[in-house]
């Protein structure tokens, strides 16, 4: 019998425990249902934070491209406006070139042709101081060479038509004598040539050469 | 010994060196063992000039036998030799050894002297002799006359 009271205080202390846990399930349950709550807020906030954010960028991109063709559209309008500027400037350029090289070409045709004028007076007066000059030594060589070098020349040609002529006859008689000399050599016999010999040394004898 | 003639041995200059050095290597034999005179001079002269030489030692009475007799002889010969004048002669034709001897013996009966000849061939001489002898030139040949006749006719 002892042993119910603690029965009846164990059982007590069961439901206690019992009834711990299942309020420790209904607060974790209530504090889950809360967070989903949050949760959810929490994700139409965002996407609400998202849809406003692509809508202003959206918008921020149109207005920056409406902007840029504006910009495009004034640059080629000012890109246009330049060209012909240079172009205007140009033309202008070159037609102030060409006028001064007009200009300057005269000029110096005009220049040109005057100095051409006074060289050719220049020259010609030159070429008759020349003609005159030359004309001048020319007669005094033609009177010198009568008088002094013609005679020379034709002593000189003389002496040296002679020196030919004595080189020639020197030629002649060496020929000859060779000529001569191998035919003559050839016809004379050994004992004639023997004989001749002896008379040499003959006249040698008488002259004395062997003393 | 004034008269030893030497023309059957030599008549010109070359010859005559020739004669000399091959008598002097047979001099040099003669004290030798075993010297037999006449094959050395067979050897040396063949034997036309051997028998002369055999001639020549027999008629200036050399005793063969007798080694110094002969050395002395053979010096004898070889100072003739080099004491031999000489003749230098310019002639027109090549000479062959008759024309040689026959001059050579010219000078013997001429001049009572034996020469040795140094002979130049210029044909250019024609004929005749240019005699040079101890340092004398004499011109005897036709060249001479030749160079005048022709010069007279190319003149006139």
């Amino acid at each position: 019998m002892p042993a119910l009271p603690l029965q009846i205080m164990s059982l007590v202390a069961d439901f206690m425990i019992f009834g711990l846990v299942v309020y420790y399930f209904i607060r974790l349950r209530n504090q889950e249902k809360e967070l989903r709550k949050k949760e959810t807020r929490i994700d139409t906030n965002y996407h609400q934070i998202v849809d406003d954010a692509l809508s202003k960028e959206r918008k921020i991109i149109d207005d920056a491209t409406a902007e840029a063709d504006q910009i495009i559209g004034d640059a080629k309008h000012i890109n246009q406006g330049v060209r012909d500027e240079v172009n205007q400037a140009l033309q202008m350029l070159v037609a102030d070139i060409q006028k001064r090289a007009y200009e300057a070409a005269q000029d110096f045709t005009a220049n040109y042709q005057l100095s051409l004028k006074d060289l050719s007076q220049t020259s010609l007066r030159q070429f008759q101081d020349i003609a005159r000059s030359l004309q001048s030594d020319l007669q005094n060589q033609v009177k010198e060479f009568h008088t002094s070098l013609l005679p020379n020349l034709e002593k000189q040609l003389e002496e040296y038509k002679k020196s030919r002529l004595d080189q020639t006859e020197k030629i002649v008689t060496k020929i000859i004598e060779r000529a001569s000399q191998e035919l003559i050599n050839k016809s004379i016999s050994l004992e004639d040539h023997k004989d001749l010999v002896r008379q040499s040394l003959e006249k040698a004898k008488k002259e004395s050469v062997f003393d | 010994m004034e008269q030893l003639d030497l023309s059957d041995f030599f008549t010109t200059k070359s010859e005559s060196l020739d004669f000399s050095t091959r008598l002097s290597g047979i001099a040099r034999q003669i004290y030798e063992t075993g010297f037999n005179l006449e094959p050395s001079l067979l050897t040396e002269f063949g034997i036309q000039k051997k028998d002369h030489f055999l001639s020549l030692l027999r008629n200036n009475q050399i005793n063969v036998a007798s080694n110094s007799a002969l050395s002395e002889f053979f010096n004898l010969i070889i100072q003739k030799i080099s004491s031999l004048p000489v003749v230098t002669l310019t002639i027109a034709f090549e000479p062959d050894n008759q024309t040689l001897r026959d001059l050579s013996q010219w000078f013997t009966l001429n001049i009572n002297r034996q020469v040795v000849f140094e002979i130049i061939v210029d044909p250019k001489l024609i004929a005749g002799a240019a005699i040079t002898y101890n340092g004398r030139y004499e011109d005897y040949s036709v060249k001479t006359k030749f160079t005048q006749i022709v010069a007279s006719s190319l003149s006139n």
